[in-house]
């Protein structure tokens, strides 16, 4: 508790790359984080969890960090009333439709530069805002994340221990047995609806042995885990409990004793390449260790020998969410013979490394287990269980309660039957802080805040740089390398980044993103790559609403551009060989690119379903500005073109034409 | 049957639809061309010449020499396939004969007996350079006519092939022989029988064979299925010929004459094409771009993009295209209202260097140094004349040879690639000669290494005191572009790839003069030092460096302390139409510039041939010098800057920021001020790109001094880094705004 104490203290004095966002309506204020301002909040939704349907303002506030001394145009887009302050003074306000204004010119010296950013929604609580900036030398766009700062405050960071606790309390399921009476009604945080496994069947998936001691020590055997403890392994009684509850979930398996299977050792180490490139190392520890403690929270693969029943890991592989919809691990459209590969090398690697236990389980009684299945409550997660209709205190009841004195996450609770949920440090306060901000926020959807939830939870950063963040995968991806040594090839690939998310609400349509997501894409936009970007199906529709909304962008699929055909000629003309030569190193539907090189570059037919118009422009200004160390070339000093004797050498100009060309049918 | 489907994929491969043809398909490459090719021998692909040499035929027919064994390794009447870099833009693919069913091929190995009489490979580097017995010196035109022109075992030959009908005779000329010269004729896979005279021969497939003027034609007896040809002993010169066919009767073509053939060529380019130039009109600018326009649309279909460049005098220049074109433009001195282009050259092996040397032009290709000389005034070359070919290549695509220079003395300086793998990333097996530069001595006799170590610079410098520059390009090795310098004096010298560090085991890597991060240069052109009738607003000594991917120009400026060459560059207000590749001093004082497109590059066209002049009337406002401190950095600016502005610590900005250099490809940028060791580590074993720390540097104070032009920076903790970026933000006393930022290397600041 005082090592949480001292973190927070030391978070509320530290500068943090965000700005602070304080939410106001009708005397309430919620104030959070925010890596930019944006907004996109449909009518009918709230601004925030914490606050109601309706008209709302928000103010902004932090410094942007100038580097160089900057000559800056600020302005704004979306709909509402806005008005921006630099260093105390107001630089440009705005009202009704967003973006005719902009600021005079300013002079920012390097350094810090105080900013108060205020908005209010219409009259109906509908709000769309993104804020601008310019310059000689950088078309207009909007103020990337990075330049962001802030200094924390009480109220920000109680805003966000609110939240927090409010996503543990998702995560744990408390509202499974604690339910609210009424339901979570029509548009409820989304991650209310998360059901756990399903269990039927599971004995023809998992070894008894193995499902025993999960329900006797679940984060044993995965330190993350979200299942509670449920039955103490330490008594005798508990040990009969995990015994009894494992007959009653495998008592209507249907095959019988399978002999281990013994992989072709050409398997495995195809199995082992497969690993290394789908990056597993990302999110699991090696198959043959244990899981660490050194903060990047990855699931350990050394009991996948012990649990998967011969040919079911590989089908597991395949489909991860057959009985987990919601489960961390996406699918990856393995092939049968991939996911085959990857369970040998696992199977063989994890063999004989499982967690040890010094659990002696006596023989379980199945009648037992299920009159326990049922007391537990089991069925309120696990659909199909018995115990699925909850005699706990109900939502609304346990939040009249002090949580830190009664309960499941109470310290001295004298709990017979409790669960006891797996928190990590620092949940616990969190949820208490929760506690105290009632259950109503459950029952709001927050699209915009839901994806910044998930890209925690789906460890989307495990893969992809977010801002100034490498992924995790760049710093552990080396560590597994030895698996691909026999692959001369791979080494004649070009390069193999990762996209990155800082920009993805504002460069993809939320069609694409959602396709992405859901795995349903036909074509690679990044086939060079030997990771994959896998499905994350559960989510993919709200998940891509949400990153359009963060970014303050009306969730849409493509919208129609409407092509001129002389600046189709041009465009056509400046991206061949007589141009800028675009086509050496993309290709246009199935026209190869001429001499792609070093790296890779998306396919030019991809263009029109994937990318919305203000993103391209930033991105053809300066590539490099927007994906750090990318090889994209810039063509334009300012917006004075290398092309100076077409279209009066305009370079926005010149990459109209081109978008123009990218659209042509 | 067979028969049918040996031909069906021959007929897809070399048919073309009529619509779409790709510019390669339609290029007069002309009658001899050099290159890496495949072909196939007994069914199977092979890499038929490292330094191959194709002559058309005509007819259809093709037959492709390689000219360090010496060998004829195929005749056939066909197509090609396309591939290679500089055609179809493909990595790692060739340009393949469609010779599966050719008339006849040669196994790999040498083309010529020694004196032991042996075929064995006893090169030092097996299956790589010239044999020990024998040299390729060249060859000659007669308008499409090819002479081949080599010496075996002492023995100058000239050879000159022929189709006539489906006949195909190689006629030969040969000066003295002390012994008697064996060579190979043909290897097939089923066996020869020779007639009674020794004159004609027959193979179980057909081949018909047969020799004139005395030479024995003998079936192998080592080997079933190889017929050798004997030239006898002779102090005369002898005219002999081979004829071959699978027709009923063989008869060879007529003896050609060589002194005709190599007397001067009448000519197959004769058109002279001309172009207007455009001359800038810009007049508030320091620098003006002037467009010497170049003849893209040509009769040949040639592909323009020259890679090198030399003045032949004040009114003409030479030029080199990447697909080994040489043109001359005339028309340089005058108003630019019409220049004359002639192309004089063609088929050269990826010309990218050019050096004019008393007026004869020399050409660097990648396999070999040529001289082009023009025997009969018409402008064209009709004797292309090795002048070096000591170089060993390899079939990589990657690895370039770059640029042509000479120093004061006259000898000769050109860059070669390591073998970069198609991605890439890492390199393919590496030859003596991979990552180097060469200096070849003035008489081109003497090949000498002067540094290793080198990944892909596209081009080098020569300083007027024997200084050699070269930039670079970041890959494996290689944390980013950088400048190197050091003297010829003080070489060899290792400049960091260690795949291609060679005999220069013990020795350090020589850090360069300045690193440069990605977005000031991704990938290096040539240096070139400001001669004493330059007029570009630099001093005469400055040193120029060219940024090919970024298609800029950039001022070094160097800081010699302690004796440590370290520095900076800032860049030069030119705007250019394609990329940077390559500069001359013209003697009117202004600089060419030309650069192409061929690799990652952010060029507006494929080519361009430019030049730059300075205004002297608009202000250039250019930092003039860059000096360390132990307190930080002095800057002297062109012009008397405004106080307030220069002594106002926020007109500045700094950053510094390291780089590892390592087996991984590229770098990324690493903390100075809180070094993690462990990352850096890290760095060795996986690429590192995406690390991106720069540390902020405060600027305590900013000093100007009395001369109005230098500014004494105070940098807090100023110390050494690979990288340390000042931007600035200023103004002259006239309100004329300098901003614009210097890059620099900081190893010793005391």
């Amino acid at each position: 508790m005082l090592k949480s104490i001292a973190l927070i203290l030391i978070l509320i004095s530290s500068v943090h790359a965000d700005l602070v966002a304080t939410f106001t309506q009708n005397g309430l204020k919620d104030t959070r984080l925010v890596r930019f301002p944006a907004l996109f909040i449909p009518a009918g939704k709230p601004p925030t969890p914490f606050l109601s349907v309706g008209k709302f303002d928000v103010e902004w506030t932090g410094n942007i960090e100038i580097k160089e001394r900057s000559r800056l145009y600020f302005s704004f887009e979306g709909k509402g009333n806005a008005s921006l302050m630099i260093d105390g003074e107001l630089a440009v306000s705005e009202e009704g439709e967003l973006g005719k204004a902009k600021s005079k010119r300013l002079r920012l010296n390097p350094g810090s530069h105080e900013i108060s950013l205020k908005y209010s929604s219409a009259v109906d609580g509908s709000a769309n805002f993104r804020l601008y900036w310019e310059g000689e030398e950088m078309t207009r766009q909007t103020m990337p994340p990075t330049v962001f700062a802030s200094e924390l405050n009480e109220n920000v960071t109680k805003g966000g221990m609110i939240r927090r606790g409010r996503m543990v309390f998702t995560e744990q399921h408390c509202a499974k047995c604690h339910a609210p009476e009424g339901g979570f009604g029509a548009d409820p945080m989304p991650e209310t609806g998360e059901i756990a496994p399903i269990l039927v069947g599971i004995g023809d998936r998992v070894s008894d042995e193995w499902l025993k001691h999960w329900i006797a020590n679940p984060k044993a055997l995965k330190p993350t885990t979200h299942m509670p403890q449920l039955i103490n392994p330490e008594t005798s009684e508990g040990l009969q409990q995990a015994a009894d509850l494992t007959a009653f979930l495998t008592a209507s398996k249907t095959g019988g004793k399978v002999d281990k299977l013994v992989p072709d050792k050409e398997l495995i180490k195809a199995g082992g390449a497969n690993f290394h490139e789908q990056g597993c190392i990302a999110c699991h520890y090696p198959a043959n260790e244990e899981a660490k403690v050194d903060g990047t929270n990855r699931v350990p693969l050394n009991n996948v020998s012990s649990k998967f029943l011969p040919d079911q890991l590989g089908a597991f592989l395949k489909t991860p969410e057959a009985y987990h919809p919601y489960t961390g691990m996406p699918n990856f459209r393995l092939s049968d013979e991939e996911a085959a590969s990857i369970a040998a090398f696992l199977q063989t690697e994890s063999d004989g490394k499982e967690t040890k236990s010094t659990y002696k389980f006596p023989v379980g009684d199945a009648t037992r287990g299920a009159a326990l299945a049922e007391s537990l409550q089991c069925g309120t997660c696990h659909p199909g269980l018995p115990g699925g209709v909850s005699k706990s205190v109900s939502l609304d009841g346990i939040f009249k309660l002090d949580w830190a004195q009664k309960g499941c996450v109470a310290a001295n609770d004298s709990r017979k039957e409790l669960p006891v949920p797996n928190l990590g440090e620092g949940d616990l306060e969190a949820l208490l802080a929760f506690s105290k901000a009632g259950p109503d926020s459950l029952k709001k959807q927050d699209l915009a805040e839901f994806a910044e939830r998930q890209v925690k939870a789906k460890r989307c950063t495990a893969c992809h740089a977010l801002d100034d963040e490498a992924s995790l995968l760049n710093s552990l991806h080396a560590s597994t390398a030895g698996l691909v040594a026999h692959l001369k090839t791979l080494d004649e690939r070009v390069d193999q980044s990762r996209p990155q998310l800082t920009f993805i609400g504002e460069m993809l349509y939320t069609s694409y993103i959602e396709s992405m997501l859901s795995g349903t894409v036909e074509q690679r936009p990044r086939p060079w790559l030997g990771t994959r970007m896998p499905a994350f199906k559960a989510y993919a529709k709200t998940l891509a609403e949400g990153f359009s909304q963060l970014h303050g962008f009306e969730p849409c699929a493509p919208l129609k551009i409407e092509t001129v055909p002389e600046l189709v000629k041009i465009g056509g003309s400046l991206v061949g060989a007589d141009g800028f030569g675009c086509n050496t190193c993309h290709g246009n539907g199935d026209i190869q690119p001429t001499a792609a090189f070093e790296v890779g570059a998306v396919n030019f037919k991809l263009i029109p379903e994937r990318l919305r118009e203000g993103y391209y422009y930033r991105w053809m200004d300066h590539p490099a500005a927007v994906v750090p160390g990318n090889k994209m070339p810039k063509y334009a000093e300012g917006n004075q073109s290398q092309r100076g004797d077409i279209l009066d050498g305009d370079a926005t100009k010149q990459y109209q034409a081109i978008w123009n060309w990218l659209h042509e049918k | 049957m067979k028969k049918l489907f040996l031909i069906f994929p021959l007929i897809a491969l070399i048919s073309t639809p009529a619509q779409a043809q790709k510019w390669f398909e339609t290029m007069d490459v002309g009658p001899a061309w050099m290159s890496t090719f495949k072909d196939h021998y007994n069914g199977k692909e092979r890499v038929g010449a490292i330094k191959g040499f194709s002559v058309d035929l005509a007819d259809g027919w093709r037959a492709l020499y390689d000219t360090e064994t010496l060998r004829l390794a195929s005749v056939y009447k066909g197509g090609v396939k396309w591939g290679g870099t500089p055609w179809t833009g493909g990595h790692g693919t060739y340009v393949t004969m469609q010779n599966q069913d050719g008339l006849l091929a040669t196994a790999t190995g040498s083309g010529w007996a020694d004196p032991e009489g042996s075929f064995e490979d006893k090169r030092p580097l097996k299956d790589h350079g010239d044999m020990l017995h024998g040299a390729f010196k060249g060859h000659y035109l007669y308008g499409r006519e090819v002479v081949l022109e080599y010496e075996v075992n002492g023995t100058p030959i000239l050879e000159n092939l022929t189709a006539v009908d489906s006949t195909v005779t190689r006629s030969f000329s040969f000066g003295a022989r002390q012994a008697a010269l064996t060579m190979v004729v043909a290897d097939t896979d089923s066996k020869f029988t020779v007639a009674g005279d020794t004159a004609s021969a027959q193979s179980d497939g057909g081949l018909k064979i047969v020799a004139t003027g005395g030479i024995k034609l003998v079936a192998d007896a080592n080997h079933v299925g190889r017929l050798l040809a004997v030239i006898p002993v002779g102090k005369d010169k002898l005219l002999a010929q081979i004829a071959f066919g699978k027709d009923e009767k063989i008869s060879p073509a007529a003896q050609p004459d060589f002194k005709k053939l190599t007397s001067g060529s009448p000519g197959i380019w004769k058109e002279i094409l001309t172009t207007q130039g455009k001359i800038s009109e810009v007049k508030d600018k320091p620098y003006m771009t002037d467009l010497v326009t170049i003849p893209s649309k040509n009769p040949w279909g040639s592909n323009l993009r020259f890679g090198g460049f030399d003045f032949i005098d004040e009114d003409s220049a030479a030029l080199s295209t990447w697909n080994g074109d040489v043109w001359i433009v005339r028309g340089l001195k005058g108003d630019w209202n019409e220049f004359k282009w002639q192309r004089i050259a063609s088929g050269l092996f990826e010309t990218l260097g050019v050096k004019v040397v008393n007026g004869e032009i020399y050409v660097n290709g990648r396999d070999q140094i040529t001289k082009l000389i023009d025997l009969n005034g018409d402008g064209e070359t009709d004797q292309y004349k090795v002048f070096n070919r000591d170089v060993y290549v390899s079939q990589n695509f990657h690895e370039f040879a770059f640029d042509l220079q000479t120093d004061k003395e006259g000898n000769f300086y050109f860059s070669k690639s390591s073998p970069v793998r198609p991605g890439g990333r890492g390199f393919d097996e590496i030859l003596p000669h991979h990552g180097i530069i060469a200096k070849i001595s003035p008489d081109g006799k003497k090949f000498e290494v002067i540094a290793t170590g080198i990944r892909a610079p596209g081009g080098l410098g020569i300083g007027p005191d024997g200084q050699v520059t070269i930039g670079e390009n970041e890959g494996t090795w290689q944390p980013c572009c950088k400048i190197s310098s050091f003297n010829v004096k003080n070489t060899p010298v290792f400049l960091g790839t260690e795949a291609s560090r060679h005999a220069l085991k013990d020795a350090p890597y020589r850090e360069p003069l300045v690193y440069l991060p990605m977005d000031v240069d991704n990938s290096s052109g040539s240096q070139v030092w400001v001669p004493d009738f330059g007029k570009i607003g630099l001093k005469t000594g400055d040193l120029i460096h060219l940024s090919y991917g970024k298609s800029s120009i950039y001022r070094v400026l160097p800081v010699i302390q302690n004796g440590k060459t370290q520095g900076g560059v800032v860049k030069l207000p030119i705007s250019l139409q394609s990329s940077a590749m390559r500069a001359r001093f013209h003697q009117d004082g202004s600089m060419y510039v030309l650069g192409f497109r061929g690799w990652q590059t952010n060029a507006a066209t494929e080519c361009a041939f430019q030049r730059i002049r300075y205004n002297e009337d608009a202000v250039l406002g250019l930092l003039e010098k860059l000096e360390y401190t132990d307190q930080g950095v002095n800057l002297t600016f062109s012009e008397k800057l405004d106080k307030e502005l220069a002594e106002d610590p926020t007109s500045y900005s700094a950053q510094r920021w390291d780089y590892v250099r390592g087996p991984q490809y590229g770098s990324g940028e690493f903390s100075v001020d809180h070094p993690d060791q462990a990352l850096r580590e890290k760095a060795l074993t996986a690429e590192s790109k995406t690390h991106r720390k720069r540390d902020d540097v405060k600027i305590t104070s900013a000093k100007l001094a009395a001369d109005g032009k230098m500014v004494e920076l105070v940098l807090e903790g100023m110390k050494p880094s690979m990288s340390l970026k000042v931007s600035y933000d200023l103004e002259d006393t006239d309100g004329e705004v300098l901003k614009s930022e210097v890059h620099a290397t900081v190893y010793d600041s005391k």
